[in-house]
């Protein structure tokens, strides 16, 4: 089996990877994926969320371990990470690109002084002296020049080759890298981790023939988010403005460098370009680390499915024509069947159905879980009376000996509370997709989220109590008609069978909620799918 | 199979017949050669005792169907609490249906020479069809929604 790697550069390349994390655990994602990150901004609060994301996923797929058939997809990729999941560029923090050079030195020395005379023809002084902690700042040039030399010896670039060098078929490892073309980390590193010597036809990639072992492809993405500038120019410490970047600078930079990508023969064997013209607001502006932290866009959505469709196309033999896809929704509104998620026409829709309901049952797997299983494991033992919960976990918790058999059993319910939190995750980012303008129709917020209006600043978005709202998880995918309300999801779990014996409590209480939402979606929304289980 | 509609109803309705029978012709029929009479005679005693029977099983029955009916509607599942009301409210309604049939019985047979011994092998009749009815019966024929409602299903 080949081996998927996936590489997000800069803020938009973690939150591509959020997308896959999540679409990982829906079950969308191949059997395997290797997944790192390259950002200097490691304060970054869309790094952060991605990071504690990806380690959240693995927590979750030690705690579930049984599935209860091959027909249930949930946390099916096995999700590798280096022993450090970000390569953040420099080994030492307040790094500039003037001290990454050696500006100073080089000046000193008479020999290199035309070398540094010409450093600062490249580079303004503000280039060369701001402090690169929270990344480039919308300069990419910054970014090229740090990036080119990464240490095949350290970490994550060792895995990464190991894993390469591991390889013996040309293509049989397949690299993805996603960034943004239009910012300051991701314009900078796909096209410098693209260009042929650096992973293509690098050396450690080449098989005796010459052809390489990797098949690379890449997800540049354009502009497709606003965000609100700042009134004024940020300043730093010292009162001095600061670098920064706003989105009246995408379009320029991303005509800039889709003519350096048409120019220049890069290592890609296929490139996907995903972009989009609603300009949705995800967030306020910050240059960087924690503040940078912006609610999840459809696009980055797209650009996981374009990940699986490169993961997932059948074998390439060396030689092929380099690819490139882009695709086009038909009107304004993005809706269920606007999402490109195959190369293959005849497929599309059968993709798209599969999409949506490996999405909608996830959301409708970690809703059910958020809320009516917590309440059932809140509750004691022969306090539950629902028949889906008294057929499944049939014990007597006076018997000592019947412990192990306790969902509520520590480790247990540890297990469950682990793939719980990660659901609530999922909720929050799928519905964050769900634009307020009402041009991205997936999944709508207001059904399973308590209205924003409804709560006092500080707390936290709540889920709606399905007990006293039962249509929302009829209701929740857009685009469908109504489904049936939460006493038919009762229903269907009810019905569902657990047949392993030895499977433990957790297991078939995260399979029993699983398949009874995917069963749910399936024929509450008429969801056509060739993989439906029964 | 059984707890779904209509078999449960049927079911239900077959069992409650038979257990009248045995009661109203078995039952009946020894207690109408033991207890002593001093103004009716023992076709008058039993067609009394029978009709009494007769009454409390149709409104056993009754009980019955209604819980059928509410655990089979959809919002049953989603309100386990209202259902569990409204099971043990009936149960309860069984055992009062069955203490006011067995006083109606003494009123009426007060004139009688009936014993200690006669009244109790009559409660242990009108029990039997009342609440060890509504209870026998929702335990094994419940609507699956509320199948684990009635005391002793595990």
């Amino acid at each position: 089996m080949g081996k998927n790697y996936l590489i997000g550069i800069g803020g938009t390349g973690a939150r591509v990877a959020e997308a896959v994390v999540h679409c990982c655990a829906a079950g969308m994602g191949p059997d395997e994926l290797t997944l790192f990150l390259i950002d200097p901004d490691e304060g970054n609060g869309n790094l952060s969320r991605t990071k504690s994301l990806v380690t959240h996923y693995q927590s979750c797929r030690q705690a579930y371990t049984q599935r209860s058939g091959d027909h249930v997809p949930l946390f099916r990729t096995r999700l590798r990470t280096p022993e450090t999941l970000v390569w953040s560029i420099f080994d030492e923090k307040n790094s500039t690109l003037g001290g990454f050079v050696n500006l100073h030195n080089l000046r000193e020395n008479a020999e290199d002084r035309p070398l540094a005379d010409f450093i600062s023809v490249l580079f303004t002084r503000e280039e060369l002296d701001t402090e690169l902690n929270e990344g480039f700042r919308g300069h990419p040039s910054i970014g090229a020049v740090v990036m080119a030399t990464p240490d095949p010896h350290a970490e994550p670039w060792k895995t990464f080759w190991d894993d390469v060098a591991s390889c013996q078929a040309p293509h049989e490892a397949r690299v993805f890298l996603v960034g943004s073309i239009f910012g300051g980390t991701g314009a900078a590193g796909v096209p410098t981790f693209g260009a042929r010597d650096m992973i293509k036809q690098n050396p450690a990639a080449l098989v005796d023939d010459g052809t390489s072992k990797v098949l690379l492809g890449g997800a540049l993405v354009l502009p497709y988010f606003t965000f609100e500038s700042p009134e004024s120019p940020p300043t730093g410490a010292d009162g001095a403005p600061e670098m920064y970047v706003t989105p009246a600078d995408f379009p320029i930079a991303t005509q800039a460098a889709l003519q350096f990508y048409n120019e220049k023969d890069l290592g890609f064997d296929q490139m996907y370009l995903l972009g989009d013209s609603l300009a949705q607001r995800v967030g306020r502006f910050s240059h960087g680390n924690q503040g940078q932290e912006n609610r999840p866009h459809y696009i980055e959505l797209v650009s996981a499915l374009a990940a699986f469709d490169f993961f997932g196309q059948p074998e390439v033999p060396p030689g092929s024509e380099p690819a490139y896809f882009y695709a086009c929704r038909d009107g304004r509104p993005v809706d269920w069947n606007a999402l490109p998620g195959t190369r293959d026409a005849s497929r599309l829709a059968q993709q798209q159905s599969e999409a949506k309901l490996a999405l909608c049952s996830m959301t409708a797997f970690a809703y059910a879980m958020a809320t009516e299983g917590a309440a059932v494991l809140d509750a004691a033992h022969d306090q539950v009376k629902d028949a889906w919960y008294r057929r499944n976990f049939t014990f007597n918790p006076r018997r000592p000996e019947d412990a192990g058999l306790d969902p509520r059993q520590h480790a247990q319910r540890a297990a469950i509370d682990t793939v719980a939190r990660f659901g609530e995750q999922f909720l929050q980012w799928i519905s964050a997709l769900d634009e307020e303008t009402g041009d991205v129709r997936l999944v709508d917020r207001r059904r399973l989220f308590v209205d924003a209006s409804a709560l006092d600043e500080q707390e936290e978005a709540r889920l709606l109590p399905p007990r006293e709202h039962l249509a929302a998880i009829g209701e929740f995918v857009k685009g469908s008609r109504r489904g049936p309300d939460f006493a038919a999801f009762l229903d269907t779990m009810r019905d569902v069978r657990i047949d392993s014996a030895a499977m433990s409590p957790a297991n078939r209480w995260i399979n029993l909620f699983y398949e009874a939402a995917r069963e749910f979606c399936a024929t509450g929304y008429n969801i056509p799918s060739a993989a439906r289980p029964r | 199979m059984v707890r779904t509609a209509p078999i449960n109803y049927l079911l239900t309705a077959a069992a409650g017949g038979l257990l009248w029978t045995a009661l109203a012709v078995g039952l009946g029929g020894y207690l109408g050669d033991v207890v002593p009479l001093q103004e009716r005679t023992t076709e008058e005693f039993l067609g009394l005792y029978r009709i009494v029977l007769g009454v409390v099983l149709v409104l056993a029955l009754a009980n019955c169907f209604y819980w059928y009916f509410l655990g089979s509607r959809r919002q049953a599942a989603v309100n386990l609490r209202g259902a569990r009301r409204v099971w043990m409210g009936s149960l309860l309604g069984q055992v009062v249906l069955s203490v006011v049939a067995l006083l109606t019985l003494v009123l009426l047979l007060q004139a009688e020479g009936l014993t200690l011994g006669n009244f109790a092998a009559i409660f242990a009749a009108l029990s039997l069809l009342t609440y060890v009815f509504f209870w026998a019966a929702t335990l094994l024929a419940s609507p699956p929604a509320v199948e684990f409602i009635p005391l002793g299903k595990r």
